[in-house]
């Protein structure tokens, strides 16, 4: 859809001024995909230490229960929405409380998490592909679009942007001013001190990943109106997550966020004049550099490696 | 019958190669390489388009393995500062170039479809002697394999994967042993990855997607990690488990589902009960 309008923009030869108004508005969309799941990834790694790859599951398999509740079960929206939500809050939750949490009872570290992420991911892909089969769905959405001047977005777009902001907002304001969210940092700060101090680890554990599996249900279902629902997307989501999230500053809010905006809006120049192919090849090559010549990130204080 | 015996035992073959390969970087070393997958095509790629534009097979084995020894290299750069999660993150970006690129540089790669009609070598042409071709190179691949990581340098990278920080201050370089370590893997795949775009003839960029280097990685965990006869049986175990799902007779769709979920089950369930696998040394930490 986003190339589509890209094409016809640039058919009717437009000024590249306008040009590069499009591919920032396509670009506003797809950072706000990656902004939900960088956020929550950045986050999380600094509260638990664990390179959360099935993150992209949780996502997508949000995306997938909506569709089947709203789309396959005609069941009104709202019920859909709250179900992708328990579906994805569900789904983090057991990821972290039968493996996560099992190795760290067992003082393991490091790679075996990294596998245990692995195998839960394509796990996840494995039941979404059994159950719904590997042809794209699409909930066959059509909304109205909107002309600024020439730049052209649909109402579904919009709301995808403000919904987001709304969300970040309010996990930003938790972890930010509420009891448990300074707790939580106080966590990602040094767990031992924080346990010292009395703050259940396990459940601030538990409750992050709740919280940002929410953010990757809104992810997955905001992915899936707007493009398809396709199983590997959940690997692509994943990695753009933690890329945006390492490009940020691992453990910066913010960070996560500017560095997902930019993201997004490279991720549209490069379709603009390499063709959409290209798309995850560029982000790799950044998400590289970064980790090669700025490991701490563009905003990270801490080094990470 | 017999020629799908010796079909199925020249793919194992193939795999056992890539196996050894990757417990090297992943058991020896410690560096989880998600990237293995994209020089394994690399591999198969560099012979297949060489040899259909008439190239002889030897040479395009050796282009092959010079040539994903080269791109192992470039992959191996960052390791020497980048460990850990952020490497597994690195190399999987490595895997999602690759596989843009084979999709997408249609000129060369031919795209989603692949490259097809690749002919065995001459005198090779028959299954039994492509397979008795294979078993030879597996031979000296699994002879270098183990004479390599049961020498010094062996040792050296194994101390680099149980703490990088006392191997640094023991004067080991560090850096240096996890490049070699990713090169020599690199080569070893790519010759593997010569011999399978021979043996089953045709390419493309679906066979070498991230859930068949998850498939790789789940044999040697099963097997046991740095362990040279645990790559072995755990790959041979991968093969006894997957390959009589195909006279299941299921719809392809879900087939592939099945194996994707009976595979990650299986290799979750090694981290969390058994992470010295069956034979394995190194504890999974």
């Amino acid at each position: 859809m986003n190339l589509h309008s890209a094409h016809s923009v640039r058919q009717n030869r437009v000024n590249g001024m306008d040009i590069i108004l499009q591919i920032l508005a396509n670009g506003i969309l797809t950072a706000s995909l990656y902004a939900l799941l960088a956020g929550g990834l950045s986050f999380l790694y600094s509260t638990t230490k664990i390179f959360h790859l099935a993150h992209g599951v949780v996502a997508v398999g949000a995306s997938y229960a909506f569709w089947w509740l709203w789309i396959d079960l005609n069941s009104h929206p709202i019920v859909a929405l709250i179900f992708a939500v328990l579906v994805a809050a569900l789904a983090g939750f057991l990821m972290n409380e039968l493996v996560y949490e099992r190795l760290r009872r067992h003082g393991t570290k490091g790679l075996a998490y990294l596998i245990a992420t692995l195998a839960l991911l394509l796990l996840g892909i494995g039941i979404i592909l059994a159950l719904f089969g590997a042809a794209p769905k699409t909930f066959g959405l059509h909304t109205e679009v909107v002309t600024l001047g020439e730049i052209n977005l649909t109402v579904l777009q919009i709301w995808i942007v403000i919904i987001t902001a709304g969300l970040l907002g309010i996990f930003f304001w938790i972890t930010k001013y509420t009891k448990f969210g300074k707790a939580m940092r106080a966590t990602a700060d040094n767990e031992i001190v924080a346990e010292v101090l009395g703050i259940n680890t396990l459940k601030i554990r538990r409750l992050a990943f709740i919280l940002v599996s929410v953010l990757a249900a809104a992810a997955g279902i905001a992915n899936g109106l707007e493009f398809s629902l396709d199983p590997n997307r959940a690997v692509i989501l994943a990695v753009f997550g933690f890329a945006g999230a390492v490009i940020g500053g691992v453990g910066n809010f913010g960070g996560a966020i500017l560095a997902s905006i930019l993201m997004g809006f490279l991720e549209q120049g490069t379709v603009w004049f390499l063709g959409g192919g290209w798309r995850n090849a560029f982000i790799f090559i950044l998400l590289f550099a970064f980790l090669l010549f700025k490991p701490e990130g563009l905003f990270g204080s801490k080094r990470v490696l | 019958m017999a020629g799908y015996l010796i079909h199925i035992l020249t793919l194992a073959t193939i795999y056992i190669m890539v196996a050894l390969s990757y417990a090297i970087p992943v058991g020896y070393t410690g560096l989880l390489n998600l990237g293995h997958i994209g020089l394994f095509a690399f591999g198969a790629y560099t012979a297949a388009i060489l040899t259909t534009q008439g190239v002889s097979f030897w040479l395009a084995l050796v282009a092959a393995a010079l040539g994903t020894g080269l791109l192992g290299f470039l992959l191996a750069l960052p390791a020497r500062r980048i460990k850990g999660d952020y490497y597994a993150l690195v190399t999987l970006g490595f895997t999602f170039v690759m596989n843009s690129v084979f999709l997408n540089w249609i000129k060369v790669t031919r795209g989603p479809f692949g490259i097809t009609g690749i002919d065995r070598p001459e005198g090779f042409t028959e299954p039994l002697s492509f397979l008795a071709l294979a078993l030879i190179v597996l031979l000296l691949v699994a002879i270098f394999v183990y004479r390599l990581v049961n020498s010094p340098f062996g040792r050296a990278l194994e101390a680099v994967r149980d703490d990088d920080l006392v191997a640094e201050s023991l004067g080991k370089p560090v850096g240096k042993l996890r490049m070699a370590s990713l090169v020599v893997s690199a080569i070893i795949v790519g010759i593997a990855g010569a011999f399978l775009a021979h043996f089953i003839q045709f390419i493309n960029p679906q066979i070498f997607w991230l859930d068949n280097v998850v498939w790789i990685l789940a044999a040697i965990v099963i097997g046991g990690l740095a362990s040279f006869r645990g790559a072995i049986l755990g790959m041979v175990i991968m093969f006894l488990i997957f390959e009589p799902l195909r006279f299941l007779h299921l719809p392809p769709d879900l087939l592939g589902a099945l194996r994707l979920i009976i595979f990650s089950l299986l290799l979750l369930l090694v981290v969390l009960f058994r992470p010295k696998g069956i034979m394995g040394k190194a504890q999974l930490e």
